[in-house]
């Protein structure tokens, strides 16, 4: 796909639709499109992750494979959706695979572009972060709730540590 | 106190700031010790400011329905927190109390909105500083998590002890 034809589907594109002509242009000058026939990897778990990805059509099933050898379906995301974001902006391998559920296109924006595209202050890159913070924010309300009931679980579970540790703490005299 | 833009340099991942973006971020923070035990956010409640760590440790905290205190977090030099709910803008989803003398650095919520509106070069590599502080401290909350699940009792324990919540609410907020 050229830059010719990926300019009118990158405006058509919520995340990017406030960005003025010149934004765009120079977007669509770091990034490419890619097609995915079903069942392909658009990434695999453990690989260092390089690019980010923007669906813009069809879907992407998130997997992960569990040391024991089972396979958890994390999420399917769709058109509009971003992926790969976390690799990029704090390197190390991936955590999931990404794999295209239908045929899929999706629009690929590489690291090297990307740090680019934050240093100058470029509006795609400022909406990439902003949706990747807000989604961040969203994760770790969660991951608080999930530390909290697995401490509370743990507690719950006798004996509780302030009666393992009262013994030690008269020993030691204090 | 006043804050040496040099000196924020050095605490924090703000090497991707030039000299100007840092002395226009210096200006927007305060800066403070805080006593050990003492909470500098209480949870649910409405988000005001965000900080920054220089020196000291504090835990992320939340009280259970039995009145022990939890820690969801320790967090150090060069941390940032309190900005999850300047950014989702929902109310606080813990407590921060400080383990020892904390060094801190304080950004108003005020300041923060006036300083992403003014400048978007500034926002966006602010944005990259917080959101490549989160995806790391997430990762950190998972290995955390299965700390907590599988650690042996003796170490449990003592990881309790040494984050302060054996004395849970009966240390002085």
């Amino acid at each position: 796909m050229n830059a010719e034809t990926l300019l009118p589907i990158l405006r058509e594109l919520p995340i990017f639709a406030s960005l003025e002509d010149e934004d765009a242009i120079a977007l669509v000058e770091r990034c490419r499109a890619a097609r995915f026939d079903a069942g392909a990897a658009l990434f695999g778990q453990g690989e260092y992750g390089e690019s980010i990805f923007l669906i813009l059509s069809g879907s992407v099933r998130i997997v992960c494979d569990a040391p024991d050898g089972v396979r958890i379906e994390v999420a399917t995301l769709s058109d509009g959706d971003l992926l790969g974001e976390m690799a990029i902006i704090d390197p190390a391998p991936r955590a999931a695979s990404a794999i295209a559920s239908e045929e899929t296109t999706a629009l690929i924006i590489n690291r090297l572009n990307f740090e680019q595209l934050t240093s100058v202050g470029h509006p795609a890159a400022a909406q990439i972060l902003r949706r990747t913070l807000t989604l961040l924010a969203q994760r770790f309300r969660e991951m608080d709730d999930r530390i909290e009931s697995v401490f509370a679980a743990r507690l719950n579970s006798s004996p509780h540590p302030r009666e393992l540790w009262a013994p030690l703490t008269t020993k030691n005299g204090d | 106190m006043a804050i040496d833009p040099q000196a924020l340099g050095a605490v924090i991942d703000f090497s991707v700031f030039d000299h100007r973006e840092l002395a226009a971020l210096s200006e927007c923070f305060d800066r403070y010790l805080v006593d050990p035990g003492e909470r500098v956010i209480e949870r649910s409640s409405t988000p005001d400011r965000f900080f920054v760590i220089l020196s000291g440790r504090m835990a992320v905290v939340r009280t259970l329905p039995g009145g022990d205190d939890v820690s969801l977090a320790v967090l150090q030099s060069g941390d940032i927190f309190g900005h999850l709910a300047l950014l989702d803008g929902q109310d606080r989803s813990a407590s921060v109390r400080a383990l020892d003398t904390a060094d801190v650095l304080v950004m108003e919520k005020t300041h923060f909105d006036q300083l992403i509106q003014t400048d978007s070069r500034l926002a966006t590599r602010f944005m990259h500083v917080l959101s490549r502080d989160l995806t790391r401290r997430l990762r950190q909350a998972n290995l955390r998590l299965t700390d907590i699940a599988t650690l042996p009792n003796s170490a449990f324990v003592a990881m309790c002890h040494l984050e302060g919540l054996l004395s849970g609410n009966k240390e002085e907020g």
